[in-house]
């Protein structure tokens, strides 16, 4: 009196979404892939600043002082590291 | 079961997106290392050498130290050529201006020849006591680590800072006079600064000249570079706060010549 509830259609429905999904994240992640590794192959793209404000050496002011600051503070602590360096010590002979 | 499912999709998401990514990061995180490689790091075979040749020379019997003390200067000076060598091809014109460039690859170039002349002195030696005195000799008149290498750093850095003194910073303060804004203060500040960075390069190369020898002289030399550098961080950190706080002044100047700012005073 009563139709039998259709089990095996529900599940081939899901493994076929399953597997789909599947192929998508394949593809998904195969794009990002090339994505990121031709990013880090590739020059940097040119600022779309103004050349005005990029070249003028106030704007720039800043960043220019930081850099040469940063690279002062690297340089100053690879100086101390070798004046403490005992290499040049006479060994007991 | 739909648990599973959703669990096994969340994990191929993470794998999937997540590894391009992971790569890309590696890539990087390996160019960072491959910079900074020590310098000590780069030569461990020859140091582990010389370190193994010291200690056999330690152990000998009577009558074979000489000859295992020529062998052990022979290994010190082999390693030290090869550090002098890494350290040289670290300096390139990105990273230290031509004419602190020449004063660097001079020095090295010194200590190289100073260490060939002293290789030939220990291998003629004919007594224990000479080619202790000739071993002595390749540490005490080279003093690699301690003094070439960290001057000739400092010659470079010194020079580098003194460029962009010359060059960048000279540059915004000819545009900033150009604009009208009182610029005395900081033109004082980056000459103190120029004088600090100048000092500083004048007795690195003292230093770069005579890296033997004269040990205490060196190490107040070295001080003293260190303090004028000092100097010029100190100043030039004054100088991008200064510059920064006109910027505004600045860009409005610049748009509109002819108009007065507020920090100006009215002529009547």
């Amino acid at each position: 009196m009563f139709p039998e509830p259709k089990t095996e259609n529900t599940g081939s429905t899901a493994l076929s979404i399953f597997i789909a999904v599947l192929v998508l994240l394949v593809i998904t992640g195969g794009i990002s892939w090339f994505y990121f590794n031709s990013k880090s192959s590739t020059p940097e793209p040119v600022a779309t600043t103004p050349t005005t404000t990029v070249n003028d050496p106030v704007e720039t002011a800043s960043t220019t002082v930081s850099d040469a600051l940063q690279d002062l503070d690297a340089e100053l602590a690879a100086i101390d590291s070798d004046l403490n360096s005992t290499d040049d010590d006479v060994p007991t002979l | 079961m739909t648990y599973q499912r959703f669990s096994i999709l969340i994990v191929g998401v993470l794998m999937l997106v997540g590894l391009p990514n992971l790569s890309y990061a590696q890539t990087n995180d390996t160019t960072t290392t491959k910079k900074t490689t020590d310098l000590r790091e780069s030569i461990k075979t020859k140091r582990d050498e010389a370190k193994t040749s010291l200690d056999d020379y330690k152990v000998a019997r009577e009558e074979q130290k000489l000859a295992k003390l020529i062998q052990y200067g022979d290994k010190a000076i082999s390693e030290r050529t090869a550090a002098l060598t890494e350290q040289k091809s670290r300096f390139s014109a990105k990273n230290c201006p031509t004419v602190a460039l020449t004063a660097v690859n001079d020095a090295f170039a010194t200590i190289n020849t100073n260490l060939v002349a002293q290789k030939t002195v220990l291998d003629a030696s004919t007594t224990l006591e000479g080619a202790k005195t000739a071993t002595r000799d390749i540490f005490q008149k080279n003093r690699v680590y301690k003094y070439l290498m960290p001057a000739a750093k400092g010659a470079c850095i010194a020079q580098k800072l003194i460029s962009i003194i010359d060059g960048r910073l000279a540059e915004a303060v000819t545009k900033l006079k150009a604009a009208g804004i009182d610029t005395v203060a900081i033109e004082t500040k980056l000459t103190e600064a120029k004088t600090a960075a100048q000092s500083a390069y004048d007795t690195y190369l003292q230093i770069l000249k005579t890296p033997g020898g004269d040990d205490d002289g060196n190490k107040t030399k070295m001080n003293a570079a260190k303090t004028s550098l000092q100097t010029v961080r100190k100043t030039l950190g004054d100088v991008k706060s200064d510059i920064a706080n006109l910027l505004g002044t600045y860009r409005q100047k610049s748009k509109n010549p002819g108009t007065r700012t507020l920090d100006e005073p009215v002529t009547p």
